[in-house]
């Protein structure tokens, strides 16, 4: 029989280079004062959260695993010392990342002070969300696995806010609504999601086949867009699979599936 | 207002938001289960078109309304699947309605769920009727009707139609 197949996309084509973190880090030069703030703020930003949750499982007040989670990002992080010692060879970047954690928390331990400064120059955008306690659903958790917990939370945050603007500079607002009753809320919420029929009538969209196609066209970008995250935060060679059987692992998931 | 934010959800829900287009990656264009079941179901509710035949038996104005919305109600196609007594001539009518549908179709998807209700109409013929309405041969047709009642996205009655037919095909292929 015959087949038509509706080509539409959104997002553009997904052959774009991805860089990953440590292609980032391995490539700033020293003398690149600029990228590597920009570098350094994008770490920030990634980590801030997954970093502050694990201080937080570790036993630290709020007040104290954000002072801890500053003093990390000020004193390692933006001071520069993590790029000095960013080694390849310690696998996957949150993984190294995590260690140089443990190794400032130790530090900390022992002198008892924590000072929040700010390398000079530098730029620095924290998200200063209140973070109060962790999330009920960690808490059969230990500290990597809130971390991971958050790092996966991140991801999809970034994911559906990339995904979302895409939508709407594409003139694809409706498919984004879409998107959102049929597939997003019915997970978030656990209600089952409108029919095709419903939406349809609600948004005034012909058919159902043309309700239904524009929600793919969502998930196909939403799917681009969270692999490329998930890479970014992986080695380059590593096999997305791998990625999400390393993000799960710990979060009681069956790893690939 | 605040972006609504993943943290704060059960792990359960994390897991199935990184699911999400999971079988649209690297596959084949279209390979959304749900709305296959969805198109499907849509398909199985819609009501068969009148052929030409039925339409020049109508009182003229019923003719003219006919040609002039494109719609007439028949009987439903699930409807007319479901019952052992579907007549053959109908279930003919319903594999060449779900043929062109298949023809026109947008996307796999729709491809997929037109397919099921064509060779839904050949398992009824050869189920209930003992009648091969299509040219495909037996062990080809036994293979399709294989892989169909493996698909998750196609109901229950259908599954049971297709292993049926699937059994008849191999049974026919084997006597020759």
């Amino acid at each position: 029989m015959p087949r038509r197949v509706d080509n539409t996309t959104i997002g553009g084509g997904n052959g774009e280079f991805v860089t990953t973190q440590w292609s980032q880090i391995l490539s700033v030069d020293a003398a690149e004062d600029e990228k590597q703030r920009l570098l350094l703020d994008n770490l920030t930003r990634t980590y801030w959260k997954p970093v502050y949750c694990y201080i937080r499982r570790k036993g630290h007040s709020n007040d104290r695993a954000k002072d801890l989670t500053q003093g990390f990002f000020c004193d390692v992080v933006l001071g520069g010392s993590l790029i000095q010692r960013a080694d390849r060879s310690k696998g996957r970047f949150h993984k190294f990342l995590l260690a140089a954690v443990e190794c400032y928390l130790a530090d900390q331990h022992r002198k008892k002070t924590c000072k929040r400064r700010l390398p000079p120059g530098a730029m620095m955008s924290l998200d200063s969300d209140d973070m109060g306690e962790l999330p009920a659903a960690t808490a059969d958790l230990n500290p990597s696995e809130v971390f991971d917990y958050a790092r996966a939370t991140q991801l999809l945050d970034e994911a559906l806010k990339q995904v979302k603007e895409q939508c709407l500079r594409t003139n694809k607002g409706v498919h984004w609504r879409l998107f959102d009753e049929k597939v997003l809320r019915p997970i978030m919420h656990g209600t089952p999601g409108p029919s095709f029929a419903d939406l349809c009538g609600h948004y005034g969209i012909r058919d159902e086949r043309v309700a239904s196609n524009m929600v793919i066209t969502v998930k196909r970008c939403f799917r681009r867009v969270l692999d490329n995250l998930l890479r970014q935060h992986g080695g380059k060679d590593s096999a997305l699979e791998d990625e999400y059987r390393d993000l799960f692992r710990h979060l009681g998931a069956d790893g690939a599936g | 207002m605040k972006r609504p934010s993943t943290f704060g959800m059960t792990i359960r829900q994390i897991r199935e938001l990184f699911d999400v287009g999971r079988e649209l990656r690297g596959g084949p264009e279209g390979c959304d289960n749900e709305a296959k079941r969805e198109l499907l179901e849509s398909r199985l509710a819609e009501n068969l078109p009148l052929d030409r035949a039925q339409i020049q038996q109508l009182p003229e104005i019923l003719g003219q309304l006919y040609q002039a919305t494109g719609q007439l109600a028949g009987d439903v196609i699930g409807e007319i699947l479901k019952n052992p007594s579907s007549d053959l001539r109908t279930i003919r009518r319903v594999k060449r309605h779900a043929k062109r549908l298949a023809a026109k179709a947008a996307s796999s998807e729709e491809h997929d769920a037109a397919a099921a209700v064509y060779y839904a109409a050949i398992a009824h013929a050869l189920v209930f009727q003992d009648q091969r309405i299509t040219q495909f041969p037996m062990p080809a047709l036994a293979q399709t009707y294989s892989r169909l009642s493996e698909e998750i996205w196609i109901s229950k009655e259908l599954v049971a139609l297709f292993k049926q037919a699937g059994a008849y095909c191999l049974k026919k292929a084997a006597s020759g």
